[in-house]
């Protein structure tokens, strides 16, 4: 898969699911034709893929789509995965390439934009499907307030917050300089506070 | 340093994110600045906040999701394997078909008067069949019409000599496979599909893209006695005979040809009553009834997928089925279905549910799908309950 770029190639620990299934014994399984074994494999990192990517994306749809698509390549590929390495990290590489090419492809109808021109008003956000997937009333105002970020900073603020990436490591994936993401998660993390602030 | 650079320092410094030496000067002055010191407290809360809310929650949503990425694999990998064969078949088709489309001209230029003299024609058509083998599905093939399948079998043996071109998928279909007739499907002779009439609607509707060429259709046989035989044959050994006519007949078509190589393709792939997605190069064709080759290969996951294809084809009401139908019809020339080939569908769709129901270890998924064969007891054509009751009678 050539869209997926040389960072998660970095040794991490081999991850134990909620059940204690060995993750690499999984990945063996699928690779051995085992369907069943990536039906877990889709279960046990669902959730925080679609996290990060609905992060990125702010759209219900786009993000199904996205996370679909990112499995179907992951499955197509995995003949190809080094078993040392963990699988979500490149999951979630080949998730997040899928979703910055839609980005690219759908700058123009950005409306998230849009919405930042009108004024940083997050209770204007409609989360649409998602308000299905909230613990409570407060996660749901924690995610209009996240998805009225202007992009370039919702990007670093999902990395950092959902994904637990380093500054270095935001700084590869976004192809920007380290200082700037440091400014870009202070701007974020300034703009969260006022939106949020009652819940602090 | 002013208040600002320390300021714009915070949070980077809440995640240790600074050089030893930044880190080390806002702490100094945090232990100075008690607007930083709140600024800072302010983050830990957000963070706590973050942490706290960005799990999203438990639902049936997460395994209906991974549900439907199964579905997709099964799909997606399936498209996969037929595109790369289609590929090759077209290539290798298409060097084939050059290659024969040369010799059948200078043939032509060599023995044109023969080939347009009436009687030589007729008494050519009219060559005893001994040698060929004939299967039993072939059996209401006429004495007349053998000789025309005889006929293009010596054509293709004359024009097509370097078959090593092709790939031994294509080479497998040849009128002489001891294999020709179909692999019986699971239910009882009479109710079991007969997909002849998809099969030449699909064949009509790939005739219609390509332009007839008289003149060297002259040398070969006329296509209405070989339509007449394809009418008379059914599955797969409708499909080799449409082969074996294109290729012994229709030397100088390419485009069809490959056509006729793509739907050969499609029996390696196919099971009984599936939607299957062949891609070519130029088109991309559905046919949702083929022959019941290699549908024991089918896995659970697959069995799933022609299931919610079907459903989506033959229940256009349900909506998400509606836009699963438009991404499949968006992809197919075919025009809409008759009835014989929704009846077809309905008798696949009812194997995809009994298959499902014998195979997954769901006991809610056997369920469903067991109240969904007992629905089709209850509706629809004879033929359909008596199928529905015979799947049900399996299960239980």
């Amino acid at each position: 898969m050539d869209d997926i770029s040389g960072e998660e190639k970095a040794a991490q620990p081999v991850n134990k699911d909620e059940t204690g299934t060995d993750e690499r014994r999984l990945i063996e399984a699928a690779q051995a034709g085992d369907q069943r074994a990536f039906g877990l494999l889709i279960r046990n990192n669902q959730k925080r893929l679609f996290r990060f990517i609905y992060g990125l994306l702010g759209s219900f749809d786009a993000t199904e789509d996205v996370v679909q698509e990112a499995f179907v390549k992951a499955y197509q590929a995995l003949d190809r995965f080094d078993l040392n390495h963990s699988f979500y990290p490149w999951l979630a590489t080949i998730a997040r390439n899928t979703a910055f090419n839609l980005m690219e492809r759908e700058k123009k109808k950005e409306s998230l934009e849009k919405l930042q021109e009108s004024g940083f008003d997050p209770e204007s956000v409609e989360l649409g499907p998602l308000e299905k997937l909230m613990n409570d009333r407060s996660q749901a105002r924690f995610y209009r307030a996240v998805q009225t970020l202007p992009e370039k900073y919702r990007a670093v603020f999902v990395l950092r917050h959902f994904e637990d990436q380093s500054y270095t490591e935001i700084a590869a994936t976004l192809k920007i300089p380290p200082g700037t993401v440091n400014s870009r998660l202070f701007r974020a993390r300034t703009m969260l506070m006022k939106a949020l602030r009652d819940l602090l | 340093m002013n208040h600002g650079y320390y300021q714009d320092r915070l949070s980077a410094y809440h995640d240790q994110s600074l050089t030893p030496e930044e880190m080390r000067a806002v702490a100094e002055h945090l232990e100075r600045c008690e607007d930083c010191r709140g600024r800072l407290d302010d983050i830990r809360k957000l963070v706590t906040l973050i942490e706290n809310n960005r799990d999203l929650g438990a639902s049936d949503y997460w395994e209906k999701a991974a549900l439907r990425i199964e579905r997709k694999i099964a799909i997606e990998t399936e498209e996969k394997v037929v595109d790369a064969r289609s590929g090759w078949f077209a290539l290798g088709w298409k060097i084939t078909v050059a290659a024969a489309s040369i010799a059948a001209l200078t043939f032509i230029t060599l023995h044109e008067g023969d080939i347009l003299s009436p009687s030589k024609q007729i008494q050519e058509m009219e060559k005893p069949v001994a040698a060929l083998k004939v299967s039993p599905v072939d059996s209401s093939v006429s004495h007349k019409d053998e000789g025309i399948i005889t006929r293009a079998r010596e054509m293709t043996a004359t024009n097509v000599p370097d078959e090593d071109v092709v790939s031994d998928d294509i080479v497998r279909y040849s009128i002489e496979d001891e294999d020709v007739q179909a692999i019986p499907p699971p239910l009882p002779a009479a109710a079991s599909p007969q997909p002849v009439e998809t099969k030449a609607s699909l064949r009509k509707d790939l005739s219609a893209k390509t332009s007839p060429t008289r003149e060297i259709e002259l040398t070969a046989e006329p296509v209405e006695p070989v339509d007449k035989i394809m009418k008379q044959m059914t599955g797969a050994g409708a499909e080799r005979g449409n082969e074996l006519f294109i290729r012994g007949g229709q030397v100088g078509e390419a485009e069809r040809t490959v056509d006729s190589a793509l739907l050969s393709a499609t029996d390696t792939i196919s099971g009984l009553g599936s939607a299957i997605t062949v891609s070519a190069e130029r088109d991309r064709i559905i046919t949702s009834e083929e022959s019941t080759v290699a549908k024991g290969e089918r896995t659970l996951f697959q069995w799933r997928a022609v299931r919610d294809s079907l459903d989506a084809l033959i229940k256009p009401k349900n909506k998400a089925g509606n836009r699963k139908a438009e991404r499949l019809s968006s992809k197919a020339s075919l025009s809409e279905p008759d009835s014989s080939t929704l009846s077809s569908r309905t008798r696949g769709y009812l194997e995809a549910c009994y298959q499902i129901a014998r195979m997954t270890d769901d006991d809610t998924e056997r369920k469903q799908m067991i109240e969904e064969l007992t629905r089709y007891t209850r509706t629809g054509s004879s033929d359909i309950i008596k199928i529905a009751r015979g799947y049900l009678d399996k299960i239980q």
